[in-house]
C-alpha cells in the first residue's frame, strides 16, 4: 500500500475529491487531474479516480492516455459503463475505429443502448470527417 | 380575416390553472385579500421529479462528463482498504520521514491542497479584519 501524509483520513480524501470535481467543473483540468491522480496513488484501483482521470485525459486531449486507464479500469470492471464510453472516444480520437466500434458493441450488450448510439453517432462522422480530409 | 389572438393553455404539473371554487357568502371574507384568487398547489410534485424535468438524472452527456464524488465512491483502494487502516500500519516506523516517502504524485497533490487552505485562511483572517 501506499504510504500516506499524516492526518490523512476519510473526511480528508474526500474533500480532497470534492475540490478535484470542483477544479474540474471549472475547466482547471490540469489542477483536477494533478489531485485524482494523488488520490488515486494512495487508493490504488479506486474505479471513481481512475474514471475520472480517464476523462480528464480526454478532455486534455491525450487519448493514448485516456484509453490506457480506461482498459485498466475495465481489466477488474468489464461492465463499466462510463469507463466504455470513454475508451471509444479515446480509440475514435486515435482513428482506431474497430476498437472502438468493439466498445460500442458492448455497450449495446450491457443495455447502454443511448450511450452506444451517441459513440455510434460519433464514430459514423469521425468516418465523414477522415473522408472529407 | 385576420386574426390578432392567440390562445394558450398551460398545464403546470402540481398547480391547478382553475379559479378556486368558494362555499356560498365565503368569497366575501377574502375580498381583496391580496392572491385570494391565485391558482393553488393541490400537491406537491411527485419525489424526483424536478430533477427529472431539468434532465439532471440523465446519464452523463459525453465521454469527457464526471459525476460527483460521493462518500461511497472516494477514499477506498480495489480491495475496500481505507487509508486509514496504512496510517496506523506505518505510524511507529516512519514518523520522521513521513514526507519523505511520500510519491511525487501524492507530493503535489499535498502541495496543492495546502495552499489552497493558505488561500482560504488568508481571505477569513482579511474578512474578519474587514468586519472588526
Amino acid at each position: 500500500m501506499s504510504s500516506i501524509p499524516a492526518g490523512w483520513n476519510d473526511d480528508v480524501a474526500f474533500a480532497a475529491s470534492e475540490r478535484a470535481y470542483l477544479l474540474y467543473s471549472e475547466g482547471r483540468y490540469k489542477e483536477s487531474l494533478a489531485l485524482f491522480e494523488g488520490l488515486l496513488d494512495i487508493y490504488p484501483g479506486n474505479t471513481y479516480y481512475m474514471d475520472a482521470i480517464a476523462a480528464l485525459y480526454l478532455a486534455l486531449d491525450r487519448p493514448e492516455a485516456a484509453a490506457r486507464i480506461a482498459t485498466e479500469l475495465l481489466r477488474d470492471n468489464p461492465s463499466h459503463v462510463p469507463a466504455l464510453v470513454r475508451r471509444s472516444e479515446a480509440y475514435i480520437s486515435l482513428r482506431m475505429s474497430q476498437e472502438a466500434e468493439a466498445d460500442i458493441q458492448q455497450l449495446r450488450r450491457l443495455g447502454a443502448r443511448d450511450h452506444a448510439s451517441r459513440m455510434a453517432m460519433r464514430l459514423l462522422a469521425s468516418r465523414g470527417t477522415g473522408l472529407l480530409l | 380575416m385576420k386574426v390578432n389572438n392567440v390562445n394558450t393553455q398551460y398545464e403546470i404539473p402540481g398547480f391547478d390553472i382553475a379559479p378556486q371554487a368558494f362555499e356560498p357568502g365565503e368569497d366575501d371574507d377574502f375580498e381583496g385579500a391580496p392572491y385570494s384568487r391565485d391558482p393553488g398547489v393541490i400537491s406537491p410534485p411527485p419525489a424526483g421529479g424536478w430533477q427529472q424535468l431539468l434532465g439532471l438524472m440523465q446519464p452523463s452527456p459525453t465521454p469527457t462528463s464526471i459525476e460527483p464524488p460521493t462518500r461511497q465512491t472516494t477514499g477506498r483502494s480495489r480491495l475496500g482498504d481505507t487509508a486509514s487502516y496504512s496510517v496506523v500500519g506505518n505510524q511507529g516506523d516512519r514518523n520522521d520521514s513521513k514526507s519523505a516517502a511520500l510519491s511525487p504524485k501524492v507530493s503535489r497533490m499535498m502541495t496543492m491542497l495546502a495552499s489552497r487552505q493558505e488561500v482560504v485562511a488568508k481571505i477569513r483572517i482579511r474578512a474578519a479584519e474587514v468586519g472588526q
